[in-house]
């Protein structure tokens, strides 16, 4: 009786303490900048939602843009901030997520906005003068699985009759979008792509430095996703949350809220051929 | 040889040999501490050389580490700068400066050190050309523009498929040196055709060495690796301290040297002053007197106490000599029956008073002789004229002053000199004489004896004969006059 009692009690602090371990919410994201920058990025949305639900929120930087949709499959992390195109590849998959709602990032206007562009540049000094010219010049995309860093790169060259498989010199996958903009000044890549906030960004006399080639057209902003695991009170309840999210000060490139977008604007990143 | 040559001698060569002990013994230590100078120089350089190894190893190890990662060499393959740059900025270290990677055709894809440059072509590159041809480089070579300790690897895929290159560099500058120097007193120098290094300001380096390293023949001309010291301080300390001893024990046998020599000179001058008072008294210049004083005189002044006793017992004998001569001199002038003084006393003392009379002393002598005398002898023999005139002689000094001088002139006949005694002075101690031996009862004789007085004084131009021969002519007519009376000159 006495070990059965114990055995018992063992199994219930086994249990309280899975049960703690569970109360926190593992919140993924892209490495689409510098760990800092990311924390800096998230750190008022998850303060909001710890608040709100109550519930640590625990940060988890995915090592690659491929390596989030593995730790989603894993069941490693509850919500997450993903990349219109790694949505898009995830939707065709069998639907194992739920869509929360589309960040909304603010302009140098302070205006938020759900969608954004990929832009195509190069340093305003450069003979590269149009898409034509990025033959057999370097190129620096930042991650394969990235939207507007190589998504959209690529179908703007493809409809200017460039194949970035074979006209281009050089390509150099950099991650980080910012980090297209310092290789361009350091003359490591003749030309980049990048999302256009981290453009504008830029101070005024960083951007006179830099010559835009193309811009894509409309991008959804990156998905807010809710795992299937998740109790489905819990991911009702952290879509309103995410909904009724406003920062204390919208400043640009920060994350301005959130607001439910047609899911076809992301399926119809599958239809773009590269 | 003289003494002071023997013992100055003998001493050098006490000093000489204690000096040449000590010179043994300190370049004995020299010798040994030189020996471990030299040991401890050889651990350091070898320590050094370890060390250069380490860094050559490391070097190679974090290649070899970066190339067995899948990630690594997927990146290289998909150019992925970022994920390059976050590798092999995690492998940064004070040993490792640099890490590049390289594509097939020279292209740098990512740098460790340098996060957004890359792309520059560096295919003309000696190590990156080694690389590709021969698989691997280590030596020196310029990365960057600056001179570096490189080890370049061709990274293969599946350990087949050549994808890239791998350089892991380490800048050759001071910190490098000082870091291979460090706890060390060995100094490093690297020398090659664009720069010279040195741990030291001091560029020349005592009993350099190369480094040997087995790098392979790289760009850079001349480029080599010297360790060696700055200084000897500790040697030179050594150095030194040994100079400084043979300085002092020279010093130190000069000064011994000059302090025997003085010592000696005073301490033979002392006995060279003794010998010498000898020397003069043997060939007369002194008389024992002399000597006597002079010796007494060495006593009393400050002097060592082995000259003193020398001083001493010379005195005592000299005292001794002194006695003995007296002795002698008083025999030859004492009449042995009487006790009186001899004729040749006598004689001498009649020379030194008339001497002294020609100064205004005068004086008077008196010739006296025992009437009858040889009846007395033949009568009752020599035994009894002997105790006669043994008495008579005691009678007559009872009867002088101590100034007088009183001698047996010969047989029975006595003369008595009498200083600053006039004429009349004279005759009255004759009375006194006289009378008192006339008076006198002898024991063995049993007749009454009488003595004549032949008186003279000292005149002007007086010779021993001419006072003498009044006071004879006096005692003559004392003796014809019917004896026991008292007769003087005229």
């Amino acid at each position: 009786m006495k070990i059965k009692r114990f055995l018992s009690i063992v199994l219930l602090v086994c249990i309280s303490l899975f049960a703690t371990e569970k109360q926190k919410l593992v919140f993924g994201v892209n490495p689409n900048k510098s760990t800092t920058e990311i924390q800096i990025l998230y750190a008022e949305l998850i303060s909001y939602l710890e608040k709100e639900l109550e519930q640590e929120v625990v940060l988890v930087i995915s090592k690659d843009y491929n390596h989030l949709i593995t730790l989603i499959e894993q069941g490693s992390i509850d919500i997450a901030s993903i990349s219109p195109k790694l949505y898009a590849i995830l939707r065709q998959k069998e639907p194992e997520t739920h869509y929360l709602a589309t960040i909304q990032f603010a302009d140098e206007q302070s205006i938020s906005k759900s969608t954004y562009r990929s832009l195509i540049l190069t340093l305003a000094d450069s003979p590269i003068a149009s898409m034509s010219d990025l033959k057999g010049k370097s190129f620096g995309f930042t991650d394969p699985d990235s939207t507007s860093g190589y998504l959209y790169p690529h179908f703007m060259m493809y409809q200017n009759s460039i194949d970035p498989t074979k006209d281009l010199g050089k390509i150099y996958m950099l991650k980080k979008h910012p980090k297209i903009i310092q290789a361009l000044f350091e003359k490591s890549i003749e030309a980049g792509a990048i999302y256009d906030g981290v453009y504008h960004a830029l101070p005024k006399e960083e951007q006179q430095k830099i010559r835009i080639l193309a811009v894509s057209e409309e991008i959804p902003y990156d998905a807010m996703i809710a795992s299937k695991r998740l109790d489905s009170a819990l991911v009702v309840k952290i879509r309103e949350l995410l909904l009724a999210f406003h920062p204390k000060q919208a400043l640009p490139s920060t994350i301005a809220g959130f607001e439910e977008k047609p899911l076809f604007l992301y399926d119809h990143l599958n239809t773009i051929e590269y | 040889m003289k003494l002071y040559n023997k013992i100055l001698f003998l001493t050098i060569m006490q000093l000489a040999a204690i000096l040449l002990f000590g010179i043994y013994q300190i370049q004995s230590l020299y010798l040994t501490q030189k020996t471990a100078f030299d040991q401890k120089n050889l651990i350091q350089s070898e320590m050094i050389q370890k060390r250069f190894e380490e860094k050559l190893e490391s070097l190679q190890r974090t290649a070899q580490i970066l190339i067995n990662s899948q990630e690594v060499v997927a990146g290289i393959i998909s150019n992925d700068t970022d994920m390059l740059y976050n590798w092999s900025k995690l492998f940064l270290s004070s040993s490792t400066d640099k890490i590049h990677f390289i594509d097939l055709d020279g292209t740098i894809i990512s740098r460790g050190e340098l996060e957004f440059r890359f792309a520059d072509d560096v295919s003309k590159r000696f190590y990156v050309q080694q690389a590709l041809k021969n698989d691997t480089f280590l030596g020196i070579d310029l990365v960057d523009d600056k001179e570096c300790l490189v080890y370049a690897k061709r990274v293969k895929q599946y350990g087949q498929k050549p994808i890239g290159i791998i350089s892991v560099a380490l800048i050759i500058d001071d910190a490098l040196l000082a870091s291979l120097a460090q706890g060390t007193t060995m100094n490093i120098a690297y020398h090659s055709e664009h720069q010279t290094l040195s741990t030291t300001k001091t560029q020349k380096l005592i009993n350099a060495s190369s480094l040997h390293v087995m790098l392979q023949a790289g760009s850079i001309k001349e480029a080599s690796f010297n360790i060696g010291l700055t200084s000897e301080e500790e040697l030179n300390a050594l150095k030194e301290a040994r100079t400084n001893f043979f300085v002092g024990i020279g010093f130190v046998l000069i000064i011994l040297v000059l302090a025997l020599h003085f010592t000696l000179l005073k301490h033979l001058r002392e006995y060279k002053a003794l010998s010498q008072v000898l020397i003069d008294f043997y060939e007369d210049r002194l008389d024992i007197k002399e000597v006597m004083s002079t010796i007494k005189q060495t006593t009393k002044e400050r002097t060592t106490p082995e000259v003193k006793k020398i001083a001493e017992a010379l005195f005592n004998m000299s005292q001794k000599v002194a006695d003995t001569q007296n002795a002698l001199e008083l025999l030859s002038s004492t009449d042995q029956l009487t006790a009186l003084s001899n004729r040749r006393k006598l004689e001498e003392c009649l020379e030194q008073k008339l001497k002294e009379s020609t100064r205004g002393s005068s004086f008077s002598i008196i010739m006296i002789d025992i009437d009858r005398f040889k009846t007395i002898n033949d009568t009752y023999g020599h035994e009894i004229g002997d105790h006669v005139l043994v008495h008579t002689a005691r009678l007559m000094r009872e009867s002088i002053r101590t100034s007088d001088m009183l001698g047996r002139w010969g047989g029975e006949e006595f003369l008595l000199i009498l200083p600053q005694t006039s004429l009349e002075g004279a005759l009255v101690i004759a009375e006194q004489m006289r009378s008192k031996i006339y008076q006198f009862t002898f024991e063995h004789y049993p007749q009454r004896v009488t003595m004549s007085f032949g008186v003279a004084t000292h005149h002007a131009g007086d010779t021993p004969n001419s006072i003498l021969r009044r006071a004879d002519n006096a005692l003559y007519r004392a003796k014809n006059s019917g004896r026991n009376r008292i007769e003087h000159e005229d």
